[in-house]
């Protein structure tokens, strides 16, 4: 019981190390948690917009059917059983061609019953859903191989499009990313590395004390996870005030794409990014306290 | 308490500080590390708090073979030895106060205990006002009290001080040895090294010379003398 009191007196003291140490030096904390926060809040917003993009594309593709239009000769009753039986069709819709005839005569309006004038020139129609938008090329291809069909349409092209914007978002959010990571560990290493040149004299003291290699190391680790859970905190706002402003506006003009992103899914790319800045945060520091505590140890 | 037997210490740069020292100090002793600068006082000292490692021999304290220790076994030697020295080592952001118990809230002491025990150290170095003082108001013996006062917090069974007076006119480095020799009789060995002639010559305490890195005399109740300035 006095052994575990004594540990957590002992982390009180190493928690008071790390304010004091930040407290010294305020504009550098400061300078580190914003870089931290601005490679945050980039990652996250790319992660949002490749999430965005994403939504868009399954949502296009959700409402994507491929129309098949069948030869005038052939037997689209069994052309659709055929089709119905491919993998990745969810559904087959037969129009047959005095539905369709029926339906244009309904659209155009009633006044004039144009059907006595000329002949039915629409062919049989199967309308089809697929299981999801990625398989939509393949349905395709094995629907064109049918002998009865004539014709197929969908909106290939633009699902294609907004799939590589996707794949390319995500690219150049990691790439740059990656970037920003590696000069916010310089950072983070870097006011380490200067907090503890501040402390030296401490160190020293500390050391020829007896305080173990632990205790003398945690204080700068517990300022590297400060460091990250700063940074994500603006972060979050950042991202918030992104949400709140920037799609709403993107909405405005863009009034016939679905951007939208759950609460329950910021709150989620929030954790993953507390767990990154902080993991950043503690790795810098690690990395300096190895490299600069090293010389005066022992 | 200590056994040294045939320590050299060649430093990287090829200095060599101690050739082959022998030396044994038993428990409760006062002894003088005498000799001129660059003889090897302070080097001496460092393998004994364990700053600095033997090239060559054995060292031991209290029955630990000290060159062997790695890590965590350094922090517990030296929680059983207060090091005092000649630049007092304060921390300037600090109070006086804090500077004491800075030892002790490393080891995790309760509160209270912090107070008693900081309390009656400042108490025994004189200094039982000057709690809540920052070390630059300080003259240069009251600080070097204050770096006495930690070094015997947590009172460890050996004391070592590093040059103590060298920057103390001769009435405080009086003050300080009597303090010195107050904690040994409370039972604390005490290794200290000293350029101080005066001091030494009127302590009447065991002495051992150093000189060129090596023990050139060791006397019983000495004095600072023979060839060396």
């Amino acid at each position: 019981m006095e052994s575990i009191k004594r540990r957590l007196r002992q982390l009180g003291f190493v928690w008071e190390e790390a304010l004091v140490s930040i407290s010294r030096s305020l504009w550098m904390s400061w300078v580190v948690i914003v870089t931290m926060a601005v490679s945050l809040s980039i990652l996250g917003g790319f992660w949002m917009l490749s999430e965005e993009l994403n939504d868009v594309a399954a949502s296009i593709g959700s409402r994507i059917e491929l129309m098949v239009f069948l030869d005038v000769d052939a037997d689209a009753a069994s052309t659709a059983r055929e089709v119905r039986n491919l993998d990745g069709v969810q559904e087959v819709e037969l129009v047959t061609r005095e539905q369709a005839w029926e339906k244009l005569q309904t659209e155009l309006g009633q006044e004039y019953d144009f059907r006595e004038l000329v002949e039915n020139p629409l062919p049989d129609t199967l309308r089809i859903k697929v299981d999801s938008p990625a398989e939509a090329p393949r349905v395709a291809r094995e629907i064109g191989q049918l002998e009865a069909v004539e014709e197929i349409r969908y909106g290939q092209d633009l699902l294609a499009k907004i799939e590589q914007v996707a794949r390319f978002t995500r690219l150049l959010g990691l790439a740059v990313t990656g970037i920003l990571f590696m000069a916010t560990l310089a950072v983070t290493g870097n006011t380490i590395r200067l907090a503890i040149q501040a402390r030296r004299r401490e160190i020293e003291i500390m050391q020829l004390v007896g305080a173990s290699a632990t205790f003398i190391h945690l204080p700068f680790l517990l300022e590297g996870l400060f460091f990250g859970l700063g940074g994500t905190v603006i972060t979050a706002g950042v991202l918030f005030a992104w949400r709140t402003f920037v799609q709403s506006h993107l909405r405005e003009i863009f009034p016939f794409l679905p951007i939208q992103t759950a609460d329950l899914e910021l709150l989620l790319l929030l954790g993953v990014l507390l767990a990154i800045g902080m993991g950043m945060g503690m790795i810098g520091s690690l990395l300096s306290v190895k490299r600069h505590l090293r010389q005066t140890a022992g | 308490m200590i056994r040294i037997r045939q320590v050299s210490k060649t430093y990287t740069s090829g200095v060599r500080a101690l050739h082959g020292v022998n030396l044994d100090v038993a428990s409760g002793e006062f002894v003088f590390l005498v000799g001129p600068s660059g003889a090897g006082k302070s080097t001496l000292m460092k393998l004994l708090y364990r700053s600095e490692v033997a090239s060559q021999g054995q060292i031991t304290i209290g029955g630990i073979d000290v060159g062997k220790l790695h890590g965590s076994q350094i922090s517990v030697l030296r929680k059983k030895i207060g090091v005092v020295f000649q630049d007092y080592k304060l921390l300037p952001q600090r109070t006086v106060f804090e500077n004491v118990a800075f030892a002790l809230k490393i080891l995790g002491t309760s509160r209270d205990d912090i107070q008693k025990r900081v309390k009656s150290a400042l108490e025994l170095v004189g200094l039982r006002e000057y709690g809540e003082v920052l070390p630059h108001e300080l003259s240069g013996g009251q600080q070097q009290r204050v770096c006495l006062a930690r070094a015997i917090v947590n009172t460890p069974p050996l004391l070592l001080a590093d040059e103590p007076t060298g920057n103390l006119d001769p009435e405080t480095s009086w003050e300080i040895m009597r303090l010195l020799t107050k904690i040994n009789m409370h039972g604390t060995t005490v290794v200290c090294t000293t350029h101080n002639k005066l001091v030494v010559d009127n302590m009447r305490r065991r002495v051992v010379t150093i000189d060129n890195g090596r023990i050139v005399m060791d006397q019983a109740k000495g004095v600072y003398s023979v060839g060396v300035n």
